[in-house]
């Protein structure tokens, strides 16, 4: 029975990484970037989120659209002063590094928002569920299904709409989306803020389970998004969820036998041996092996 | 006088931290493992002098030792992966160190005080300098006589094969595979040589400080780290220790002054430098020209006797 109330609890959280790692996976798979910035963007949105709440007075409604739209703005930043000017295939390092200084810049600009170090974050209230033995949070069944209806919409963005397509073609060769017309560096800017909506979606969805906000959400985020989607596969947004939702019931499980101090231990071992047994993630393998990205050096 | 030398010692172990990530970057691998590394040798070298009494040069070699060994055993695995995906498995790797060191408690009774990392807590009481009547001058000149001694090789080995076989495999793998040179060896040796230098950077750290703590070590210092050589431009050592200096001393003490907001500006100037010199502040262009210079200078200085 504890079993598989771990799992669900594994399920629930697992939902929420699988958006960090989706957003993850649309940088890293389709633009060959690493966004450094990007748990910063998440800080960022809550952080305008929190500070703003008291003069809306929107409650946790608004708390879900201010961090939203202020994840994407920030992403949309990120993107324009780092990733924008360093396009070229090599510049890649470039890139990373100018959205550290960006990492840092965002940084104090949250803790400037925020001075204390821990903020309540409110949620939306819904009812818990009892079913004989196994508990489920309402909130965390409600941002399960926020989950999946986000994933379900991403999914019908991307293969049913001519954006999608134009998105995909930039993923295959930019070269050639570029040379049939489509604007590569203006689509730069529609995935970087597609990461960024998903992104704020996720962090409400963490901090309003969590109820509270620390500055150290900002990297934890980036480096969830980052597991679960090497886990599941490098350029494979399938992959990005699956490796979420692994990641998720890794860690839980990991926590309920070994006990919290070496849950993380756990999962960046699980990290370490999945890069080197199967570099391209559960299920980028194919996709490692065609993709000149996993050869290519920085 | 004090303020001044704390600067001076920021800088010296930055700049083997910068060094570190130079020389593995020379040969085109980016890796973010060099502050689990420079961990490693904190923390072997503070329990060596502390719990076991050692001589500080007997443990700080330990410790940059143990730190390459561990380089070692992770550059043969680590390095089948290229690129950003490196990148990705050097921060796992930084984090395992960190978070073993997090767990990490070993209270030992030394002369009837309880010393030793605490897990949480810490790792204080690293008192060698202070026990053995060093003062803080003598501290910040060991430090800057080890990354001169390092700097000094680092140049050598640019004047040497080894450093044209390094620099091939960084320019154009397939090139240099096809000359005879085995790149697992090469690559395994710029980590292991990245480790011992990070290594010896940390043990002079935890003993500079007296005090080191996992928070010390998360993966932010590792990207500083990096950045140094990128920022500097990869073209020589001197490089790295002009980003140092630009970005440990003007940037964050020099614009202390502006308090809240120096992040901000911090962001802004470096991004403006990636932005306005890609290839870093001392690129190949920047180099020729000040050798011509100072060919000139020299050939005029004779003429004039």
């Amino acid at each position: 029975m504890d079993m598989l109330q771990t799992s669900i609890d594994g399920l629930m959280i697992g939902s929420t990484y699988a958006l960090l790692g989706l957003s993850f996976a649309l940088v890293f798979g389709i633009m060959r970037r690493i966004n450094l910035a990007f748990g910063a963007c998440l800080l960022f949105g809550a952080s305008l989120a929190i500070y703003l709440e008291p003069i809306l007075g929107w409650g946790a409604w608004g708390l879900f659209f201010v961090t939203i739209v202020g994840v994407a703005l920030a992403s949309a930043y990120v993107e324009r002063l780092c990733f924008a000017p360093h396009s070229k295939r090599h510049g890649a390092v470039t890139a990373m590094i100018a959205s550290f200084a960006v990492w840092m810049q965002l940084d104090e600009i949250s803790s400037q928002l925020l001075p204390q170090r821990t903020h309540a974050f409110q949620g939306i209230e819904v009812p818990n569920l009892w079913w004989g033995e196994v508990f489920v949070r309402g909130d965390q069944l409600l941002h399960f299904v926020i989950a999946l209806v986000s994933i379900l919409v991403l999914y019908l963005l991307l293969y049913k709409t001519r954006l999608g397509l134009l998105i995909r073609a930039t993923a295959d060769s930019p070269e050639t989306a570029h040379l049939l017309g489509a604007r590569v560096p203006w689509l730069g800017f529609i995935i970087f803020l597609l990461a960024g909506i998903l992104g704020g979606l996720a962090a409400f969805m963490i901090l309003s389970a969590d109820g509270y906000v620390t500055p150290l959400f900002g990297l934890w985020s980036t480096f969830k998004g980052l597991i679960a989607m090497i886990i599941g596969g490098v350029g494979s947004l399938t992959g990005a969820v699956i490796g979420g939702l692994i990641l998720g019931l890794v860690e839980t499980h990991a926590g309920a036998v070994l006990g919290a101090e070496f849950r993380d231990m756990v999962t960046f071992g699980l990290v370490f041996l999945v890069l080197i047994i199967r570099p391209g993630g559960l299920m980028g393998v194919k996709i490692y092996r065609t993709d000149s990205l996993a050869q290519e050096r920085v | 006088m004090t303020y001044l030398l704390g600067i001076l010692q920021t800088i010296g172990v930055h700049t083997l931290l910068g060094l570190s990530a130079y020389l593995l970057l020379l040969t085109g691998q980016l890796s973010l493992a060099q502050v689990g590394f420079f961990a490693i040798g904190a923390y072997v070298s503070g329990i060596l002098t502390v719990i076991f009494s050692w001589n500080i040069f007997a443990a700080l070699a330990l410790g940059s030792l143990m730190a390459g060994f561990f380089a070692f055993l992770v550059g043969f695995p680590a390095l089948r992966v290229k690129g950003l995906m490196l990148v990705v498995a050097t921060i796992s790797f930084s984090e395992i160190v960190r978070l073993f060191f997090f767990n990490l408690s070993w209270r030992v009774n030394v002369n009837g005080v309880e010393v030793g990392p605490d897990s949480t807590q810490g790792f204080r009481e690293i008192r060698y300098f202070a026990a053995n009547g060093w003062e803080q001058i003598h501290i910040v000149g060991l430090i800057w006589f080890v990354v001169m001694v390092v700097m000094l090789a680092l140049w050598w080995l640019d004047q040497v094969r080894a450093g044209a076989v390094l620099r091939a495999v960084g320019t154009d793998e397939l090139a240099a595979q096809s000359s005879g040179i085995n790149l697992t060896m090469v690559k395994v040796a710029a980590m292991t040589g990245g480790g011992v230098i990070a290594g010896i950077g940390g043990g002079l750290f935890a003993h500079s400080t007296t005090y080191v703590d996992h928070h010390t070590f998360v993966i932010l210092l590792a990207t500083f780290a990096v950045s140094y050589p990128i920022i500097g431009g990869l073209r020589s050592v001197i490089g790295t220790l002009l980003a140092v200096i630009f970005i440990q001393g003007f940037i964050i003490e020099g614009l202390r002054f502006m308090g809240d907001y120096r992040n901000l500006i911090f962001g802004l100037l470096i991004i403006l430098v990636m932005n306005m010199r890609p290839q870093g502040l001392l690129d190949g262009h920047l180099v020729a020209d000040i050798r011509k210079l100072l060919s000139k200078l020299t050939k005029g200085g004779k003429a004039d006797a």
